[in-house]
């Protein structure tokens, strides 16, 4: 367990070593959670790249309110949601998204999940945004409704209902797929 | 995995590992990010207002001062002087209700930041330069207003202090990261070495004050590698207040330590740090002996 109080301190500091604990705890469950939203391990790595780029160029400025995985995670989610907006990443369709996975030379690295683990993110890939963001956040995340309700300024209820709405919808498909 | 429990224990499971190469370039490039939002956190100019006022009101009283003390010192045996320890420092800073911090990055002759604070009044006052624009920022907490005033052109903009602003302002300035090496005291490893130093010159380099050093080891949790660190602090005798902090790092124990920055710490009474105050934001002959001219009229 990091001592992040700390650890922000020394980074404040200019500490180079106090950087790279923190990135070495979370590197993995960041990019984790960027390519299980972008469905694209090599667009996952410039997610990361930039959040951990940004933490450290405006250390100065960052105040935390909450833990130091939370403002991480809340970075990731939002450079995607960038990704997103500016259409720089290609998102995968529906139909697309079983196409691609079988497809190993495509840009997505489901292999790198393993087999049953990338046939998951297939399917995350076919929810709609927000169920997938908050899918992910609660489960690889660890975050609980509560924190993702208030990152995301949305009532709880709604959040939960995301989540259900998007497990049942992948339930559906997966069972779908199964019978193929 | 068609139940919605077997889904999600799936996806907590999910795990993917960074490869060395992507590890390698996004610490090389947040490295480098670090190395500039540090040294622009300290980026200044400045002439010294405090500097000026100083040594206008105290220059002469603190040269005989200092010779009193060198004249005492010379009467006084070795082995009667008194050795503080580092709790005494943070004892006497916890004390301070005024302060001013000239911050000096290595090989600047010129203060990158200056810093004036006043619990009794309320007040902060920060004075930065962003690329060419340097800039004063009060925040009055008394008067829950922030002013920002542009050198550039003299523009002084004022914006009400919310009760966030204020938590998070809090936050930010708790700890004094630039003059203690450690944010409380309980924090200083056991292991670090705390001494006295002996010699002259370096003793001598802050008149009235005694020189210490704290060293310490910084050690990563994921390699072997290790940062010396040291804290050199020029205590005044008769309070243990720091009046100049010097830090330095190095990388194995056969180097020489190497400098890093220093901090020129006064204590500046209430008094003067509204004029300072009034000079900057205030109308000329502003009777109102308040933290900020200007706030709430």
């Amino acid at each position: 367990m990091l001592d992040e109080k700390r650890l922000i301190w020394e980074l404040k500091q200019g500490s180079n070593d106090a950087l790279r604990r923190i990135y070495m705890e979370y590197k993995d469950n960041l990019l984790t959670i960027a390519a299980s939203m972008l469905h694209d391990t090599f667009a996952a790595e410039d997610v990361l790249h930039d959040v951990f780029v940004s933490f450290a160029g405006t250390i100065g400025n960052i105040q935390l309110r909450g833990s130091l995985k939370s403002y991480l995670t809340a970075s990731v989610i939002n450079r995607v949601r960038d990704m997103y907006r500016k259409k720089k990443h290609h998102l995968v369709e529906l139909e697309e998204a079983g196409q691609l996975a079988s497809d190993s030379d495509g840009p997505v690295r489901s292999a790198e999940f393993g087999e049953d683990a990338g046939r998951l993110t297939d399917a995350l890939a076919q929810l709609p945004f927000e169920q997938r963001e908050t899918i992910v956040l609660h489960l690889t995340g660890g975050m609980k409704f509560k924190e993702i309700a208030r990152m995301q300024r949305i009532p709880l209820s709604t959040v939960q209902g995301r989540y259900r709405y998007g497990l049942d919808k992948m339930r559906t498909i997966l069972k779908e797929r199964a019978k193929k | 995995m068609s139940s919605a429990d077997n889904i999600e224990r799936s996806i907590a499971e999910l795990n993917l590992t960074t490869r060395a190469e992507t590890d390698k370039r996004i610490l090389d490039d947040a490295y480098a990010a670090l190395g500039k939002a540090v040294h622009k956190q300290q980026p200044m100019t400045g002439t010294g207002i405090w500097s000026m006022t100083i040594r206008s009101r105290f220059a002469v009283p603190a040269a005989v001062a200092a010779m009193i003390l060198l004249a005492f010192a010379l009467f006084v045996n070795n082995r009667t002087e008194k050795t503080v320890n580092i709790k005494g420092i943070y004892g006497a800073l916890s004390e301070i209700q005024n302060i001013h911090i000239s911050k000096f990055q290595a090989g600047r002759t010129s203060p990158d930041q200056q810093v004036w604070a006043s619990e009794s009044l309320g007040v902060k006052l920060f004075k930065t330069e962003l690329g060419n624009q340097a800039q004063y920022t009060l925040w009055d907490t008394k008067n829950r207003v922030k002013m920002i005033k542009y050198l550039s052109s003299n523009a002084v903009q004022t914006v009400p202090i919310t009760q966030q602003m204020l938590a998070e302002f809090d936050k930010s300035t708790a700890g004094s990261a630039d003059m203690v090496p450690f944010p409380d005291e309980n924090d200083i490893p056991s292991d670090a070495r705390w001494s006295r130093i002996d010699n002259r010159e370096i003793s001598a380099a802050v008149p009235g004050t005694k020189a210490y050093e704290l060293t310490w080891i910084v050690k990563s949790t994921e390699s072997q590698s290790v940062v010396h660190r040291k804290w050199r602090v020029f205590a005044e005798d008769r309070t243990n207040l720091p009046m100049k902090i010097e830090w330095y790092a190095k990388s194995s124990p056969e180097d020489e330590y190497g400098f890093e920055k220093s901090v020129v710490v006064a204590y500046p009474s209430e008094d003067e740090i509204q004029d300072i105050i009034r000079n900057i934001f205030g109308r000329q002959n502003d009777p109102e002996p308040i933290g900020t001219p200007g706030a709430q009229r």
